[in-house]
């Protein structure tokens, strides 16, 4: 469902009517926080992002559809949360690539969490390291180090993938945290 | 006597074959195409312009040649992009796209300028018209051809290329030209018969790409002096249709959040772990 309302909102009319403006989103218009994250500014920026979704949800969906969509929760609220609070400097913004952070990083702590062999867990904590060392290297530089997909004049925003990172971590282990104290989820369907 | 006859004879229809001149012309036409035969001009309405501009640039049709195009498809693309990579990343121009020859109707008029518009998701239109004149004589080295080998040696054709290129930028939806522009360029060399034709052929390629260099020029100076009269509030001054620029570019920073080739590095070794846990598991 995701894929194919970012794909329907990369039409150039539809991405300018709901992309994340700030001015807007302190006008009323807060579901920008949200909407914003499902354009992008242009269709290869788009591939790239709908490709990571893709790939890191669809096998955490294979796992768990409530921790795929928690994950992708989780990650949207924290990205509204950061541009409104961390980046106030950011007047417009699109993409889906903290939500694609969330999942990866939510796919990789999940393998290594709970991975049928020490080789695959052993798989999963080392990439789960490796999305946190690129997330804060971003952070600490402010790009990327290997090809993006930003067009000419917008800037990437690391803050973004920071906290699709801690919405991946919080959707894996919040439910840990709650089963040890006794609170159990009700079973998926 | 008879063989001084026969050259005496000859001689005239030589000297006429050596002064033999030909000429081809080519030329598209935006008008033409913009105000088919039988169609009124419509009168330009306000244009209220968005930035960064989003602009389609495109050969207008051609409206008549002595014989079929002288550009192939290859060509104008060529053309078109040479002219547009001089103006992109500049201020105001957000994204300009080649529009190929295929989807500009001859005389699609202003409704073919708005599909254009609606498939592109374009605002602007950059009209490439041109006149474009070859001209070939043969000189007086021409006699060697005679010789037959001479036809293939000699270079006793004169050959004079003359392109004139003009853009003519549009505002779909107001009708309004807002600037133009012309580029143009004058090359001449020479030729044996034998290669005449390839001669012209690529004299006419380094005319186009030698006006085009000239357009880009022109069309700079043009496009800052609309910029400064647009701050006026009109497009050419008093009288004409008024401007108001609305800018959709970020007065802040335009950020964007875009996995890059290590994000879907990642998640492609994340997917193919998490792949190879599901088949062990079942096993």
């Amino acid at each position: 469902m995701l894929l194919g309302v970012s794909l329907v909102a990369s039409v150039p009319h539809v991405a300018d009517a709901i992309q994340y403006e700030r001015s807007e989103v302190l006008s009323g218009e807060t579901w920008r926080l949200l909407t914003g994250q499902i354009v992008h500014w242009s269709w290869g920026m788009t591939c790239a992002d709908l490709g990571t979704i893709a790939l890191a949800g669809g096998w955490l969906e294979t796992r768990s559809r409530r921790l795929a969509v928690s994950a992708a929760a989780l990650s949207a609220a924290l990205v509204a949360v950061a541009l409104l609070v961390a980046r106030p400097d950011v007047a417009f913004y699109r993409g889906a690539s903290g939500i694609a952070v969330g999942l990866t990083v939510a796919a990789a702590l999940e393998l290594a969490r709970a991975g049928p062999s020490r080789w695959l867990r052993r798989a999963g904590a080392a990439l789960f390291a490796l999305l946190l060392v690129k997330a804060a290297a971003e952070m600490i530089t402010g790009a990327s180090f290997l090809p993006g997909t930003l067009p000419e004049g917008i800037a990437l925003v690391p803050e973004t993938h920071l906290a699709g990172a801690a919405g991946g971590i919080l959707a894996v282990m919040v439910p840990r945290v709650l089963a040890r104290g006794g609170i159990t989820p009700p079973s998926e369907s | 006597m008879r063989p001084l006859l026969v050259i005496l004879l000859l001689v005239p229809f030589a000297l006429l074959t050596a002064c033999a001149s030909t000429s081809r012309q080519f030329r598209s036409s935006a008008i033409e195409y913009l105000y088919p035969s039988g169609k009124e001009a419509e009168p330009s309405r306000d244009i209220t312009l968005r930035l960064p501009a989003r602009v389609a640039i495109a050969f207008a049709p051609v409206a008549w040649s002595s014989e079929h195009d002288v550009l192939t498809e290859n060509l104008k693309q060529e053309i078109l992009e040479q002219i547009a990579s001089g103006f992109r990343g500049r201020d105001p121009i957000g994204d300009i796209r080649v529009i190929p020859s295929t989807y500009v109707k001859p005389g699609g008029g202003y409704e073919d300028l708005d599909r254009i518009a609606a498939a592109f998701g374009v605002d602007l239109a950059v009209l490439i018209s041109y006149n474009h004149a070859q001209f070939s004589d043969s000189g007086p080295a021409s006699l060697a051809y005679w010789t037959i080998i001479g036809a293939y040696i000699v270079k006793g054709e004169k050959q004079e290329t003359r392109t004139v290129i003009d853009a003519a930028v549009i505002d779909i939806a107001s009708r309004a030209l807002l600037f133009s522009a012309t580029g143009e360029s004058r090359a001449s060399g020479s030729a044996t018969l034998a290669s005449m034709q390839r001669e012209l052929r690529e004299q006419s390629e380094k005319a186009f790409r030698s006006a085009a260099d000239d357009l880009v020029a022109k069309l700079d100076i043009a496009l800052t002096e609309f910029q400064a009269q647009a701050k006026a509030g009109t497009v050419r001054g008093p009288g004409t249709p008024a401007i108001d620029i609305t800018s959709t570019a970020p007065s802040g920073a335009a950020g964007g959040g875009a996995a890059g080739a290590g994000d879907l590095l990642l998640a492609a070794l994340v997917a193919g772990a998490g792949l190879a846990a599901r088949r062990r598991r079942r096993s």
